[in-house]
């Protein structure tokens, strides 16, 4: 029987495996905005503003990361009378009372060190214990969160505060660099995924005129703002930032990313301590989409509503991606049993627009931040792996199965006159994606182990891309089953520098 | 910082700040340091507290020892300030009259309780948006060629689907 003689299962197929393709399409369309973020930049409406700004850092065992972030943020350029660093302590066990002993012996007034002797209850938890304290007080005008490995440029405090002058703007955050001094392969990756995400992806939504996250790591509010989201953080979710970010504009205030400065942070530098930072990103996505339910697709008063609705696909677009993966692979495997020949021009079709899309949102990311493009121009392009990268290439440029693939199997197998299944190869290669993600997570289970070389090399082959996404659907299984809510927290060496 | 070593440091006409990864700590005419330009690359290394090996000649005397220096400093490693401290060099310890040759010890002090006036705030915000015009048409300049280069990826994809090999 052939399934294309069945015109609503055949129909039903090519939608849901197009629907594979949606999120690489809806990322390109996003892209393409990019250009047109300078043009529609807040900068008009922002003024000369330095209200008194509290920088609340929480901190659990940093004691190797204060010192550094704390006396960069004494070098802002910025009157130093208008910024007080509040410290939050979480019980830490490490010697971050003795390096704080030092610092208010330096700095005097500026820095107030706040600790709590129970602790481990999460990041939020810590925040709105200094929030509270904060905010019983009449100094503060603004609100600074901040991660305690964060180093800020002398800057960027100034360039976010401007946008304030606007009482209409209610938070504002820059972009976060990957700066571990460690040349680590991981790093690089990082760096670059932070390029696309952050440089590039957050630009669009300013002109979007929605942001789906300010980082954590630079998240500044004004205080009637945040008095107004509650004046403290949801502890309800793994994602505070997004949290505040969303409610931010859900009140009708805009939230602004400013990407014409920078802060500097150190990123997980093995692939467990990523696994589990992501895995929690994508939890606390999962949980922020049921904390907004009634809200999405709906009209707000700080964007059009077409431009709302762009953004929410491109919300569930990556919010499911693993379930359209999954989707996709399943069908295009049973049309592959059933009409092989559709399957594979259904194949080459996506594979012509993924090849598009990925040229132009890793050339577009790349211009976006020069600096790290020199950095990682080597992870760049095998973001999604080796082999998913073989197969889309061979794809979209050949008619027939792909040349590289053809060849890579004759190389394998030694013999020059070995010829290759190539309907086993098509199965390879719709069913690709879900065998990278178990490779993934293999890599993970190695570099947990002190195995050296060998995860880099999965990584190399299965991508970069297929772990995150691996992680997230971790995260989608331990919803799903209800697993406890537990704060993960991502061990920093304090290896981080200006310049990275 | 007493006024003879304000004018001293006038005269030695110190770079401006805003020229970063170079630092001129002063000239042999002011008499207090001299040295030749000395790159400081904006790392975690320059940052306050902790000690920069600074290479050259010196001849340092003990009078220009614990001094502040202002405005000498790139703004890309987050300093404005900075101290003389005495190191010690080949086993000697610099500062007593004799000139010492090779690395002197550089301590960047943390700039604290530093005061802007409403005119200074409002020069470094034009400084910002001027600076930003420039990158924003830069930006858009860039991305303009990843459009293009797009563009001609996909002149290339339909080109190699229709040659028969």
């Amino acid at each position: 029987m052939q399934l294309w003689s069945i015109p609503y299962l055949a129909l039903l197929s090519v939608g849901l495996i197009s629907m594979g393709a949606s999120p690489g399409f809806l990322a390109f369309l996003q892209f393409t905005l990019l250009p047109f973020s300078g043009g529609s930049s807040h900068l008009k409406k922002s003024a000369a503003y330095y209200p008194r700004v509290a920088v609340v850092i929480p901190a659990w065992d940093e004691a190797d990361c204060i010192k550094a972030s704390i006396t960069a943020l004494m070098q802002l350029e910025y009157p130093a009378e208008r910024v007080r660093v509040y410290l939050v302590d979480d019980a830490s066990k490490d010697h971050t009372p003795e390096v704080m002993e030092e610092l208010l012996c330096e700095f005097g007034g500026r820095v107030v060190y706040l600790r709590r002797e129970q602790g481990g209850e999460g990041k939020a938890a810590a925040l709105n214990y200094g929030f509270a304290k904060i905010l019983s007080e009449e100094w503060a005008q603004a609100l600074l969160i901040m991660d305690a490995d964060v180093l800020f440029m002398p800057q960027t405090l100034r360039k976010m505060t401007r946008h304030l002058a606007d009482p209409e703007v209610g938070a504002v955050s820059c972009y976060i660099k990957e700066g571990s001094a460690s040349n680590h392969w991981l790093s690089k990756y990082v760096a670059f995924e932070y390029a696309i995400a952050q440089a590039a992806a957050r630009r669009t939504f300013n002109v979007i005129g929605f942001q789906p996250c300010l980082a954590g790591g630079a998240q500044l509010h004004s205080r009637e703002n945040f008095e107004a989201i509650g004046g403290r953080i949801d502890t309800s979710t793994l994602a505070e930032d997004t949290f505040t970010t969303i409610k931010t504009q859900q009140l009708g205030r805009k939230v602004i990313f400013e990407g014409s400065t920078q802060v500097w942070a150190e990123e997980p530098a093995s692939l467990g301590s990523l696994w589990r930072q992501r895995v929690r990103w994508a939890r606390g996505n999962i949980q922020i989409t049921g904390v907004f339910a009634k809200s999405w697709f709906r009209r707000t008063t700080v964007t059009s509503f077409p431009r709302k609705i762009f953004y929410d696909l491109i919300w569930f677009s990556l919010l499911l991606m693993p379930f359209i993966a999954a989707v996709a692979t399943a069908c295009l495997v049973l049309l592959y049993f059933f009409n092989s020949p559709q399957a594979w021009q259904l194949m080459r079709y996506s594979s012509f627009i993924g090849l598009v899309c990925w040229v132009y949102i890793l050339t577009a990311s790349l211009l976006a931040d020069v600096q790290t493009a020199k950095r990682s121009w080597p992870q760049a392009p095998m973001f999604p792996g080796l082999i998913s990268l073989m197969i889309i290439v061979s794809c979209a440029f050949r008619p027939e199965v792909g040349w590289a693939v053809h060849h890579a199997a004759r190389w394998v197998s030694g013999s020059s006159n070995w010829v290759p299944p190539a309907q086993r190869l098509m199965l390879f290669a719709y069913l690709w994606i879900a065998i990278a993600m178990p490779l993934t997570w293999l890599a993970k289970y190695l570099d947990d182990r002190k195995v050296k070389y060998l995860p880099h090399i999965i990584i190399f082959f299965a991508g970069y891309g297929a772990l995150v996404l691996a992680a997230s659907c971790s995260a989608w299984w331990r919803e799903v089953r209800g697993a406890e809510r537990s704060w993960d927290k991502t061990v920093k060496s304090g290896s981080v520098g200006v310049g990275g | 910082m007493s006024k003879k070593l304000k004018k001293s440091s006038k005269k030695a006409q110190l770079r401006d700040s805003a020229e970063a990864s170079k630092v001129l700590v002063g000239t042999k005419a002011d008499g207090l340091i001299f040295s030749e330009s000395v790159g400081i690359t904006a790392s975690s290394t320059t940052l306050p507290g902790r000690v920069m090996d600074l290479p050259g000649s010196w001849w340092i005397p003990g009078k220009a020892m614990g001094r502040v220096l202002v405005g000498t400093f790139p703004t890309a490693a987050g300093v404005r300030s900075g101290e003389i401290k005495p190191t010690l060099v080949g086993g000697r310890r610099l500062g007593s009259s004799s000139p010492g040759v090779g690395v002197v010890g550089l301590q960047i002090t943390a700039v604290s309780g530093s005061r802007y006036s409403a005119r200074e705030l409002d020069k470094l915000y034009t400084s910002d948006v001027l600076e930003d015009r420039g990158s924003g048409r830069n930006f858009l300049r860039l991305q303009l060629v990843a459009v293009a280069v797009t563009i001609a990826f996909v002149m290339l994809l339909v080109v190699a689907n229709k040659v028969n090999w």
